[in-house]
């Protein structure tokens, strides 16, 4: 529940973003047709991606001259293995989080000079439940005694995003390859359902269940999942 | 191009700040939230309270330090782990380690003893064979105010050449003793040290509390002692039930130096009740009986068999002569084997959802072949009740008919026998008992969520142990409650007032409460902070909540 506020993710946007920009200035358009439509073909693609959704496979369908169709799903696994303290209580943390989802989004292209496109749609979230297991690795004075850490036992603290994921995003550079390949970049977000958390703990912590309705409260505000792809695109096809 | 260039990004910036705001507007994780400790890491929990045994006395047991010693001293702590006994308000919570796992086959045995200004040594013995919650009272005699059937001697006696003139002390006759010990000193006796010193000053000072037949509960060291020595000083397997003929209780010094043994035995005349059953012969005591003599260390509440006294007609009454070569309590008590198997008792209560209370269940012999009277068997167990209770007595006598009595719920100083059953100990193996307790009406149930709350980290700690509340008003009027995990839930009723008193890492914490059907929070002094009181008028249930602030680091 800490992803989104760790320091890893926030140095990994910072540098996806410079990456984004300087592919856009590399990046070459190419005007359509802009006649009637009569004479466009369904262009067709399949792209692989990387950005801060994990590793992304991805189809994609020219519908007409504005709109494309997106199918695509991804997955991003997520361990930490190490020291973390939480306020103040010293833990051992064991934290897995595998991300996954597949979306069904639609682009429409404004300009017709310019390659940039807005995108939206939904996306359905069939595996965003990171689980951390907490071994405090202090003792604990209360009263008289002094409860070791193995007497404490541990805690194991989860949270479930699962389920339907409206986005909205933009996308740059061509939809579609000029010749067999390029590169599109997608900067976008998810809006991901409230999330519900699980507290269980074992030994001397197993009656912390109860701080699960403060843990729901302070996560209902970490929805938004943002999205800075890099994909690369093959078309199919001429 | 560079147009293009431009607006794409504007484009990308304004979108990674419009998502950087995102994520900083967040809650943090952590707010609000404290981990919570559970403590149960103990078994047993003991509620015990120090009462002076005089009721009508408004001199009670307050704060004093006590010392747990005994085969099994080493596994009983206070309720939060500690090995300093602090008692307050006449108060202590202590609890076993779960290690110990007491049962009747291999109880728990230690003692506690103590010292109070004013009062008679506390030496008390204890033995748990459960892990069930136990209640204690320890009586304890105010020298100034000592309860009938007890007399308190205190004199001084002038020394020539540290040693002390012929002497025969007795203390002052009253309406309930009426035949007070003799406590002989022959001419030139001295005092020794616990070194066996002879300690030089001028003035012996002799306080000296002899317990008779009403008060025997009170005697140190208890009638069912498990620690005791033959006359060879061998243990007695399982200890042994007193049938006591009389206790003396002494304590001298030389110019404020502890005596604890002498140069020339005291002589102590003991004058017996007539009406006592000697257990030996099945008849009262006579002239030429035997009665055995015990002396207790009082630093470990073992007892030791030091031979015999001969019960002798003098002047028309019985009395029983025996030498005293060191200072201890003594004892003039038949020995019998106690009931190797305990018997089980079950209550239940008129109304089931009943839990609380202050009740006394007491042992009663009845006599033998007409011979005797019906008297207390043992310490009588004190504890609040629920339906479907059940505890196991051990220590019964053997082959004798009596009965099971239990006083209720005020306090025994105000209430009588509420319900009883007669028994056959040791031929009964079990027997069940139901209650009459206050009506649904008058009673109100009590939930508690008290905690422990770590001023120095985030840590809540949910307590246990027992938490006791007395009354105000009188000193016999108070109840246990078993607290786990801050969880506790007993019966009260309604209207009465309380103070509630848990002590951790060595401090009291208290409030004054009156148990009302009603929402209300805790007097402003109380010590147990942020407390408050909810009332559900449709379960009849008063929830209490409150915390106990302290340091965890």
């Amino acid at each position: 529940m800490q992803l989104f506020n760790s320091r890893f993710m926030k140095k990994y946007l910072l540098l996806l973003s410079l990456a984004a920009f300087s592919l856009q200035v590399s990046a070459q358009y190419v005007q359509k047709s802009t006649g009637d439509g009569s004479d466009l073909q369904r262009e067709k693609s399949i792209s692989l991606g990387l950005g801060t959704t994990g590793v992304s496979l991805e189809g994609k369908v020219g519908l007409n001259q504005h709109f494309n169709a997106r199918l695509g799903i991804s997955f991003l696994p997520v361990t930490y293995s190490g020291p973390l303290t939480l306020d103040g209580v010293k833990t051992t943390a064991n934290i897995t989080a595998n991300l996954g989802k597949v979306s069904l989004l639609g682009e429409y292209k404004p300009f017709n000079t310019l390659p940039i496109r807005l995108v939206g749609g939904v996306g359905y979230i069939f595996s965003a439940s990171p689980t951390a297991t907490l071994q405090p690795t202090q003792s604990y004075k209360l009263g008289q005694t002094t409860l070791s850490p193995n007497e404490l036992g541990e805690m194991k603290i989860g949270a479930n995003w699962q389920g339907i994921a409206p986005y909205l995003g933009v996308a740059f550079c061509h939809d579609f390859p000029k010749h067999k390949f390029n590169v599109n970049v997608d900067l976008g977000t998810y809006y991901l359902p409230k999330p519900t958390t699980t507290w269980e703990g074992t030994k001397l912590l197993n009656d912390n269940q109860s701080n699960e309705q403060q843990l729901d409260q302070n996560l209902s505000g970490y929805r938004w999942f943002p999205e800075l792809k890099i994909s690369l695109n093959y078309k199919i096809g001429k | 191009m560079k147009k293009t260039f431009k607006i794409v990004a504007i484009t990308s910036v304004l979108c990674a700040l419009a998502f950087s705001a995102t994520l900083f507007s967040c809650k943090k994780v952590t707010d609000g939230i404290r981990v919570k400790v559970n403590t149960d890491i103990f078994t047993s929990p003991i509620g015990v309270h120090f009462v002076n045994y005089n009721t009508t006395s408004g001199t009670r047991p307050t704060d004093f330090s006590i010392k747990i010693s005994g085969k099994d001293a080493a596994l009983v702590y206070t309720s939060d782990g500690g090995s300093n006994y602090n008692v307050f308000g006449g108060f202590i919570s202590l609890a076993v380690d779960k290690s110990a796992a007491p049962s009747p086959t291999h109880p728990v045995n230690f003692t506690i003893t103590g010292s109070i200004s004013g009062f008679a040594p506390i030496v008390y013995q204890v033995s748990i064979t459960s892990d069930s919650a136990v209640s204690i009272i320890v009586p304890v005699i105010e020298y100034a105010n000592p309860p009938a059937n007890t007399v308190v001697l205190s004199t001084q006696v002038g020394l020539t050449g540290n040693a002390s003139p012929a002497k025969a002390l007795t203390a002052v006759a009253t309406p309930t003793l009426a035949n007070p010990a003799t406590i002989n000193i022959a001419n030139g006796t001295t005092f020794k040290d616990a070194s066996g010193n002879v300690i030089s000053g001028n003035t012996l000072g002799v306080v000296a509390t002899q317990y008779g037949t009403d008060s025997f509960n009170s005697i140190p060291g208890g009638l069912s002692p498990t620690d005791v020595l033959d006359i060879n000083g061998s243990p007695i397997p399982g200890g042994v039930r007193f049938e006591s003929a009389g206790s003396l209780a002494m304590q001298m010094n030389v110019d404020g130096v502890p005596v604890k043994s002498f140069g020339t035995p005291l002589q102590v005349n003991m004058p017996i009740d007539a009406s006592l059953l000697n257990l030996a012969t099945g008849n009262t005591v006579a002239a030429g009986d035997v009665i055995p003599v015990w002396s207790m260390d009082e630093t470990t509440g073992q007892f030791k068999n030091e031979g015999n006294a001969t019960v002798a007609l003098t002047g028309g009454k019985l009395v029983a002569t025996f030498p005293v070569s060191h200072l201890s309590v003594w004892n003039l008590a038949w020995p019998s084997n106690p009931c190797p198997t305990p018997l089980h008792l079950t209550i239940n209560t008129s109304d089931p959802n009943y839990s609380g209370g202050n009740y006394r269940i007491a042992i009663i012999a009845l006599p033998i072949n007409g011979n005797g009277a019906p008297h207390v068997v043992g310490q009588p167990i004190v504890t609040s009740i629920y339906n479907g209770m059940t505890i196991d007595i051990t220590n019964t006598p053997t082959n004798v008919q009596g009965e099971i009595v239990i006083y209720g719920p005020t306090g025994p100083s105000t209430s009588g026998v509420i319900a009883g059953s007669a028994i056959s100990f040791c031929s009964t193996n079990s027997t069940t008992i139901t209650v009459p307790v206050p009506s649904p009406s008058v009673a109100i149930h009590v939930i508690t969520q008290f905690v422990g709350y770590c001023t120095d980290k985030q840590v809540t700690a949910n307590l246990t142990g027992t938490f006791s509340y007395t009354s105000k008003t009188d000193a016999l009027d108070f109840g246990n409650v078993n607290v786990r995990n801050g969880y506790t839930r007993f019966s009260i009723l309604e209207g009465s007032a309380y103070t509630i008193n848990a002590i951790y890492n060595n401090k009291p914490y208290t409030a004054d409460i009156t148990f009302t059907k009603t929402n209300f929070k805790f007097p402003g002094n109380s010590s147990i902070t942020n407390g408050i009181a909810s009332y559900d008028a449709n379960a009849n249930v008063l929830a209490l909540s409150g915390q106990l602030n302290f340091s965890c680091k």
